[in-house]
């Protein structure tokens, strides 16, 4: 054996010896399974309603933001015990600064972050906007729940990457966020309550708000309070949203192809791509541009329902990739057999100078 | 693994299994994630259609763990390991935990980690290493080599 193999069996060994311990036997694992096949579908199906609605905001809601898809990762501290700041670190919200306190000792750890954005989609069917999640790191007070920080990152001032836009106005910010099993319940402050400015942002705001806190464990419902009291006039309409709101409650309003996976920033040699669509014959179809614009993969796969009804989707890619490619998920029109509702994601591996959300 | 009823007798596959396909997927996603990808692993092989006739479910348990372990994305492992870093002391976990091998793997794709977990830890040649990772040899050969070069630093 060459000293080369010698160290990649050392390594290999190392690793392994990590191992913990083996997880035991649900003794009621072929009934979990089978609830679960019945749930999960259903909550992709949720998710793909959510970016449904927020696609069809897009064209009224772009308050912010435009241009091409780019890269993220950004590195955020949330309010509050900040302490162990490291230099290029930015305190949450972006225009307060926090000064390291040598008093304080709270830990501060860095996570990974989804939060949904909404991109217009290249040749729209429907009009509607798409929902896309946006993949962040950022610094927080080890105390603070991941949910929690995730919507305070959604809300406020946002630095948004070309390409992204968000109908969450600036000053509407969340108070408090508490957890009850597969409930949350998200406190606004008194901004929350003007939406953002038409029906539609108004939807497309609700529904980032809900995809981004439903992406954390099992949470299947997001109730909306203000001053601890739900919400019965909301935004421009004056909706009634005092009801718990699941992901499926404004579906019919997003892109018709929705992609929950990947998110920016994942990649390697491999890659699944995965989602729900409501298109032709359920017919759904992908690309994998490189960074010269070349298609270097083409694909499609049946969804599980279609032409009126949404179904899940996947694709498992094998692809070198680079990490400067992006792929697209689209169906073809019947009437000319173009590209429609084409939702874009770019696979940008970790790029610890990336793009900061909350730059000034 | 077959019950004189002809059903795949699950949990005893499971049994025979779980060890070696939980030290698997710590090469893979690490020790923080490892136990839950073994399990949803499991979990969705076992209420595949295809299930039923697979004829070596040791194989096809390997492959499933390297999907759920790709699903649950590269990143993952770089984030564990920030945080890791960061974590104050009693908050870090109970096992120990091999800092310098971990970020030496985090530099492979999942795909590039079953390739040198198969041939150097599972000992199995390149054909083997194949039918459980679903690729052809050649593709084996291309991981091992790029993996090879991203470790370049570790191994010298």
């Amino acid at each position: 054996m060459s000293r080369f193999d010698e160290k990649m069996k050392e390594l290999a060994d190392r690793m392994v010896a990590m191992s913990p311990e083996p997880p035991p036997y649900p003794e009621d694992l072929a009934v979990t399974r089978r609830a679960e096949s019945r749930t999960r579908p259903m909550l992709a199906f949720a998710g793909a309603a959510l970016v449904v609605l927020i696609l069809a905001a897009i064209p009224l809601l772009l308050s912010r933001g435009g241009g091409e898809v780019p890269p993220l990762a950004t590195t955020t501290t949330l309010p509050g015990e900040t302490t162990v700041s490291p230099a290029t670190s930015t305190t949450f919200p972006a225009t307060t600064t926090t000064e390291p306190s040598p008093t304080t000792t709270t830990a501060i750890e860095v996570r990974g972050a989804v939060i949904y954005l909404v991109q217009s989609p290249e040749n729209s069917f429907t009009g509607n906007p798409a929902l896309v999640p946006f993949r962040t790191q950022y610094q927080v007070p080890a105390s603070t729940p991941e949910v929690e920080a995730s919507l305070h990152l959604l809300t406020g001032a946002l630095n948004l990457p070309p390409g992204y836009i968000t109908s969450v106005p600036e000053q509407v910010d969340v108070v408090d966020v508490t957890l009850d099993e597969h409930q949350i319940t998200v406190d606004m402050n008194d901004a929350f309550l003007d939406g953002a400015g038409g029906l539609l942002a108004d939807y497309t705001m609700l529904n980032q708000l809900i995809y981004t806190a439903s992406h954390f464990g099992e949470i299947e419902l997001v109730q909306f309070t203000v001053d601890g009291e739900p919400v019965e006039q909301f935004g421009s309409e004056g909706l009634d949203i005092s009801d718990p709101l699941g992901p499926d409650a404004f579906l019919d309003q997003v892109n018709s192809v929705l992609v929950t996976s990947p998110v920016n920033g994942e990649g390697g040699e491999a890659l699944m791509v995965s989602g729900v669509a409501n298109v032709f014959e359920a017919t759904v179809s992908l690309e994998v541009v490189d960074a010269g614009g070349n298609v270097v993969v083409e694909d499609f796969t049946t969804a599980s329902c279609g032409t009126g009804c949404w179904g899940a989707y996947s694709f498992n890619i094998d692809y070198p990739f680079t990490g400067e490619e992006t792929v697209r998920v689209f169906w073809h029109s019947p009437e000319d057999g173009s590209p429609s509702d084409v939702v874009t994601i770019p696979v940008l591996w970790d790029d610890p100078d990336g793009w900061d959300l909350l730059r000034a | 693994m077959i019950t004189a009823t002809g059903v795949m007798d699950n949990e005893n596959v499971y049994r025979s299994y779980v060890a070696e396909l939980t030290k698997y997927a710590t090469g893979l996603v690490g020790p923080f994630d490892a136990a839950d990808v073994v399990t949803d692993a499991c979990l969705k092989a076992f209420a595949s259609s295809k299930w039923p006739e697979v004829e070596n479910p040791r194989a096809y348990l390997y492959r499933v763990v390297l999907s759920v372990a790709t699903d649950h994305h590269r990143s993952t492992l770089s984030r564990r390991l920030r945080e890791l870093k960061t974590a104050s002391p009693e908050s870090l976990p109970a096992q120990e935990v091999d800092v310098d091998v971990l970020e030496a793997v985090e530099r492979l794709s999942v795909q590039q980690r079953a390739a040198v977990l198969l041939t150097y830890w599972a000992d199995l040649p390149a054909d083997a290493v194949a039918e459980r990772m679903g690729i052809s040899s050649g593709a084996v050969k291309r991981h091992l080599a790029r993996a090879r070069r991203h470790l370049e630093e570790w191994l010298s």
